[in-house]
């Protein structure tokens, strides 16, 4: 190997040899992209707990919705039934909820969402009565209905 | 078994940052080296290997071949350092490049030198393209190939830019080497 072969092979060692800087820009990068991981898990976190408190909400007002009042529905009758409810709240069907009869009258219990609705008796399964305890209903057909109004 | 770099990358690639940290755990001795010998000053050397690593990792999907990340890396690394060189000012024209080289050849006959102070001097002497050929083949190892992909040039460019590297480089260190 002639000398300036050997120039050239001792030129690539020493610049093949570790350089040290004084300075880390590797580790800063590190450093920076850790941050960087940690502010997106943090992010993500908040998002997902967002998420969570508006699916919570969203439960919590649909559940508040479903929930209604209780209503009881009465009709003093000395007939021998059946008799029915029907209204805006069963589409009118008088085999949704038929009334028990009990102590001289005929009643039920229902559970309705706060609301105005629009409902009436069925009695022997064809006769249309409305409610005299609860105000008419207007009507252009002139069917006996009343109306009721549930607060919450 | 040593995990590969395939296998770090892969799972770089799924946002395992330690994977990344190991991998450039791995290439960092050569990743300083180039950049520190490339652009002749540390901090600067420091700041684009931050910037290059940020940027890798940003872009670490665009790996397509996790085997090779280490030539991958190197070219972001290469693309930083051009990108640093070509914002200083214009270059040292010829006159004031010989002028610099007469004058380390001048200084190392005077005294004894310092070897590796020398070698920085003659390395940072070199044109720019010269220089970043000569680390990529003769420091960094690559194949004419891989750096025709890393550079853009043509293999006879290159082979012609390292042949006057290393010209140039023996013209200022011979004194030097035999002193």
């Amino acid at each position: 190997m002639d000398s300036d072969e050997e120039l050239m092979e001792r030129v690539s060692a020493t610049l093949r040899r570790p350089v040290s800087t004084g300075a880390d820009g590797i580790e800063r990068a590190l450093q920076q992209l850790r941050r960087e991981a940690r502010q997106r898990h943090w992010y993500r976190a908040g998002a997902v707990a967002a998420i969570a408190a508006t699916l919570l909400i969203a439960v919590g007002l649909t559940r508040r919705a479903a929930s209604g009042s209780e209503v009881r529905f009465e009709l003093a009758d000395p007939t021998q039934g059946p008799v029915a409810l029907i209204g805006d709240f069963n589409d009118w069907n008088p085999r949704a909820n038929p009334l028990g009869h009990g102590d001289g009258q005929w009643s039920t219990t229902i559970r309705l969402k706060p609301g105005r609705y629009r409902y009436a008796f069925v009695v022997g399964g064809s006769d249309w009565r409305s409610d005299p305890r609860s105000p008419a209903a207007d009507d252009d057909f002139g069917t006996p209905t009343s109306v009721i109004t549930v607060t919450n | 078994m040593s995990v590969t770099d395939g296998h770090l990358v892969t799972r770089a690639q799924r946002g395992d940052l330690d994977a990344y940290a190991e991998l450039i755990g791995r290439h960092r001795s050569g990743l300083q080296r180039y950049a520190t010998y490339l652009l002749g000053q540390p901090e600067e050397a420091e700041e684009a290997l931050q910037d290059s690593l940020l940027r890798a990792y940003r872009s670490i999907q665009s790996c397509q071949q996790p085997e090779r990340f280490r030539s991958w890396l190197i070219q972001i690394l290469v693309n930083r350092c051009r990108t640093r060189l070509s914002q200083r000012r214009p270059a040292v024209g010829e006159h004031e490049n010989d002028v610099a080289l007469e004058s380390a050849t001048v200084e190392a006959g005077d005294r004894r030198a310092d070897w590796d102070e020398e070698l920085r001097r003659a390395i940072a002497l070199l044109p720019d393209d010269q220089r970043e050929a000569f680390l990529l083949f003769h420091v960094e190892e690559f194949s004419y190939e891989e750096m025709t992909e890393l550079t853009g040039a043509s293999v006879p460019a290159l082979k012609m830019r390292v042949s006057r590297a290393c010209e140039k480089l023996r013209s200022t260190l011979r004194e030097v080497y035999r002193g």
